[in-house]
């Protein structure tokens, strides 16, 4: 692999990624069985240091490192301006990631799993357009450098998605939910159980007059409202002058209740990787620690700059955090229902990723919403928005955080209720 | 390589297949802060198999051509598969078999402009975004251009080797006061010429300044309002709320959806009419052929209020006994094609801006896209800022603008339609089923809106 290099001019450095991904998997669509897919992909990505300045390429053709290298070195001469070297040769601890079990699964195996999950929620009414997907993933990743740094480890994802339409004249009702795992453990009646739960809560169609209200964020949509503190904690943000938090750290800035952890060290978690995409050894990271700021997520390039050590998020495009953990609270869910006399559990959302997330305004149409009066779920709001201010409501209005978590692919959250939230109705 | 294509599907004894082999060079240059942040090539190279038997389809793709064999029995195998579980029969509309070579006719091919004339321009607008006034803290610069040689061949004949340029670039400046940040961007993009990213100046003065009084501009009241839409936020409207649900993919087999979207149906007044085409080729989405090597066509969606049309692949067009539209469309050769939109456009009307808000005692004037979503019935959109409006004037300016609603209603609370036309375009893109950012533009004039629900503040 290490070969490429030797064509390497003595003042440059240089850097080969590669992965290898073979993935099969089975869709179910309207109801219907709808086909089988199979892909066996294979993408390099050569970087190039040369006289201090970081260049690029990648490509897919088959033995094309020394072309990439030769197009990188060629990109050079334009590229971004750095000052750090390629980490040389390094000690990283094996993470098991990877279960051999998973290439079992065959189609014909998969095509039962999905229709199991699709009839699951025809069986409560045929009138539903169900769909279901399961799909398997092995992945390859090697990346060695020209300073000595050779890596490599394999993981393995399985993936399992249920949903639905439920459409009576214009009225459109969409749910679902989504389960990952390294292994083929997901827990298939856990997801039938939380579809068809929120299709029987979601039934009923009950009215809601604008105001502020306490809302709950069921832990799929909570990455909407902790983006502003990931993007205002990144060392890009930090060095280009456009975080907000880049003087706050080491201030009480929001509830001491607020815990956000970014982890790549997990075992058997879909998001973990033993070093990250610049060779440096993934780490656990505290962002906030009891409502403070207390680290920022950088890569080789932000660390020089802010004068520390990368933290293992190098992605190849700024630093990236692997598994966001925002730790659980004290009540459970029912508890936190049980306690709002009235309000609403938020289960889907639509455009609250759009926006500038340094802003901490984060605002949608609630898709999926359940109408919480005096301690119980009575129906689904329609036509409905909500708009709140991360960094505001954090510090002052958090009601708490579930017992319960939910994974999704790289972030592990617990319902989260808020207090004062406006939401604008129609 | 046609014989080579060619040679392959004979070894698919199923109802249908088709090969797509791509080669493509991409060129990806961005600045953030001050100064360039990433400059990358890719060199996509690979291709898929699509095999189709008795109304089941499998899908395989591959990096190398050696492969190619393989990569045909595989899909062939899992066609075979789910044919023999479904037992039932392919349907697909009748598509005429095409021999062609197309190239676009550029107006500035980017293969003529070298690297350092492409980053000297861009350079030029960091300088001018970050002289413009000390507030501005930060520049984000986005360039994409992507230069694809199709190959597509399918088991009636149809041989295409077409070539396709898409570029798609923001000019972005953020301003910031304390916890306060604000950014404004240009969008810049076409189908057939780097011209595109030139002269961008006065756009760049206009969202510069934008930008630093933004810091000071409230950000707009929760409410529900008359809005007036210019036309970038009305080619996001047009797209998100009503385009992505005359997708066909979305109720050829869903008899209840297929119900609400019943050609006939009055979806809004007389003055609207809406069309998706790929005949642009200024814009990013235009394409000669789709993606299953269907011409593509101006497709009718709403006509005087009526629905019309919708957008097709050969499949749903076949299912649902509906003409061929040319919209099914992959994002490179890692996916099977979808229906998708090419430039979703609203026909100009009569009103002048003036007209539209001489009688809003209150209400919005939203300019400028910022991305959206839909679920089918609800639709939710940014704008990247707004204008309130009092007793038929402009008035002060607002930030953080959402807007969302039902798309019937909305529809036909589009009580009025400009005369004005203007395209959107920029370095995004629309997603859908995991295939994202696929180029998509909109040509449009201003609408103004009853009653549309804006989030914000209390």
């Amino acid at each position: 692999m290490a070969g490429v290099f030797h064509n390497l001019p003595e003042s440059a450095q240089a850097e080969l990624h590669r992965r290898l991904t073979r993935s099969w998997g089975v869709t179910f669509q309207n109801s219907m069985f709808e086909g089988t897919s199979e892909s066996n992909l294979d993408s390099k990505t050569v970087r190039v240091i040369k006289s201090g300045k970081l260049s690029t390429a990648t490509g897919s053709r088959p033995d094309s490192e020394a072309e990439l290298l030769k197009s990188a070195l060629e990109l050079s001469g334009y590229g971004t301006g750095v000052d750090y070297e390629f980490p040389g040769l390094a000690e990283y601890e094996d993470i098991e990631l990877a279960n051999p079990e998973v290439t079992k699964l065959d189609f014909p195996e998969m095509i039962e799993i999905g229709d199991d999950l699709m009839q699951s929620i025809l069986k409560i009414d045929p009138n539903i357009s169900a769909s279901a997907s399961v799909r398997t993933q092995v992945v390859e990743v090697s990346l060695d450098n020209s300073n000595g740094f050779s890596g490599k480890y394999k993981k393995t994802v399985v993936s399992a998605g249920l949903g639905a339409k439920y459409i009576q004249g214009d009225d459109f009702l969409r749910f679902g939910e989504f389960r990952s795992s390294w292994a083929n453990d997901i827990d298939y009646e856990g997801l039938k159980q939380d579809v068809i739960r929120l299709f029987e809560w979601s039934k009923q169609t009950v009215g809601m007059t604008a105001g502020t209200y306490p809302v709950i964020f069921a832990p799929g949509e909570v990455g909407h409202l902790t983006r502003p503190f990931i993007a205002s904690l990144n060392g890009k943000a930090v060095t280009r002058g456009i975080s907000p938090l880049e003087d706050k750290i080491g201030e009480q800035l929001l509830d001491p209740r607020v815990t956000l952890v970014d982890d790549g060290t997990l075992p058997r978690e879909v998001s973990s990787a033993p070093f990250d995409r610049e060779g440096v050894p993934t780490q656990s990271n505290v962002l906030i620690d009891q409502g403070v700021p207390k680290s920022i997520l950088t890569d080789l390039e932000t660390a020089r700059q802010l004068g520390t050590k990368s933290t293992g998020n190098g992605s190849g495009q700024g630093p990236m955090p692997h598994r966001v953990i925002l730790l659980p609270g004290e009540q459970s869910l029912e508890q936190l229902i049980a306690g709002i006399d009235l309000g609403v559990i938020i289960f889907g959302t639509m455009g609250a990723w759009t926006g500038n997330p340094f802003s901490g305004n984060v605002s949608g149409t609630i898709s999926l919403g359940l109408k919480i009066a005096k301690g119980e779920i009575v129906g689904r709001v329609k036509n409905c928005m909500f708009s709140m201010n991360s960094f505001k409501h954090f510090k002052d209005h958090l009601i708490g955080f579930s017992q319960e978590t939910k994974a999704t692919r790289d972030a592990t959250y617990p319902y989260v209720a808020l207090d004062d939230v406006v939401i604008t109705t129609g | 390589m046609k014989d080579l294509l060619r040679r392959a599907l004979k070894l698919a004894d199923v109802d249908y297949c088709e090969i797509r082999f791509e080669e493509s060079e991409l060129l990806s240059i961005s600045y953030q802060g001050k100064t360039l942040d990433t400059i990358t090539r890719d060199t996509p190279y690979g291709g898929n198999v699509r095999a189709l038997h008795k109304g089941g389809w499998g899908f395989a793709c591959f990096n190398n051509l050696d492969e190619l064999d393989n990569a045909v029995k595989s899909a062939v195998k899992q066609a075979k598969l789910a044919g023999g579980r479904l037992g039932g029969e392919s349907k697909l509309a009748q598509a005429p078999v095409i021999e062609d070579e197309y190239v676009p006719e550029y107006t500035l091919d980017p293969r003529g402009v070298s690297l350092s004339e492409k980053v000297r321009i861009l350079d030029s607008y960091l300088d001018f975004i970050l002289g413009y006034d000390e507030a501005i803290t930060a520049a984000q610069i986005v360039y994409n251009e992507r230069i694809s040689t199709i190959y597509f061949t399918n088991s009636e004949g149809t041989y295409i080797k077409q070539e396709r340029l898409d570029i798609g670039s923001n000019l972005g400046a953020t301003a910031r006061r304390g916890m306060t940040t604000v950014s404004k961007r240009v969008g810049r993009g076409s189908s057939i010429g780097f011209d595109c990213m030139l002269d961008a100046y006065d756009d760049l003065r206009e969202a510069c300044s934008l930008a630093v009084e933004l810091l000071d501009a409230p950000q707009v009241k929760a409410g529900v309002y008359p809005v007036v839409c210019d036309p970038a936020l009305a080619g996001l409207f047009v797209h998100e709320a009503f385009g992505h649900l005359s997708e066909a993919d979305n109720a050829y087999k869903d008899s209840n959806l297929a119900r609400a979207m019943t050609l006939g149906r009055v979806v809004g007044r007389d003055i609207l009419t809406i069309y998706d085409t790929g005949e642009y080729p200024k814009n990013r989405g235009y394409l000669k052929y789709d993606d299953e090597g269907v011409p593509t066509r101006r497709t009718y969606l709403v006509k005087d209020g009526v629905l019309v049309g919708r957008l097709h692949s050969r499949e749903t067009a076949g299912i649902m006994g509906e003409e061929l539209t040319g919209s099914a469309r992959a994002l490179n050769y890692t996916f099977p094609p979808l229906v998708r939109m090419r430039n979703t456009c609203i026909a100009p009307g009569e009103a002048t801006f003036e007209d539209m808000i001489k009688h809003i005692k209150l209400g919005l004037y939203a300019v400028g896209s910022g991305g959206g979503q839909t679920n089918g019935e609800m639709f939710n959109f940014m704008a990247g800022h707004g204008y309130m409006i009092r007793d038929g004037k402009l008035a002060e300016l607002v930030k953080d603008v959402k807007l969302m609603g039902n798309v019937f209603t909305t529809l036909k609370n589009i009580d009025m339609i400009g005369r004005n036309l203007d395209a959107r375009d920029g370095a995004g893109g629309c997603g859908k089923g995991g295939q994202m950012p696929l180029p998509t533009s909109g040509l449009c004039p201003s609408i103004r809106i009853q009653n549309v629900i804006v989030g914000g503040a209390k």
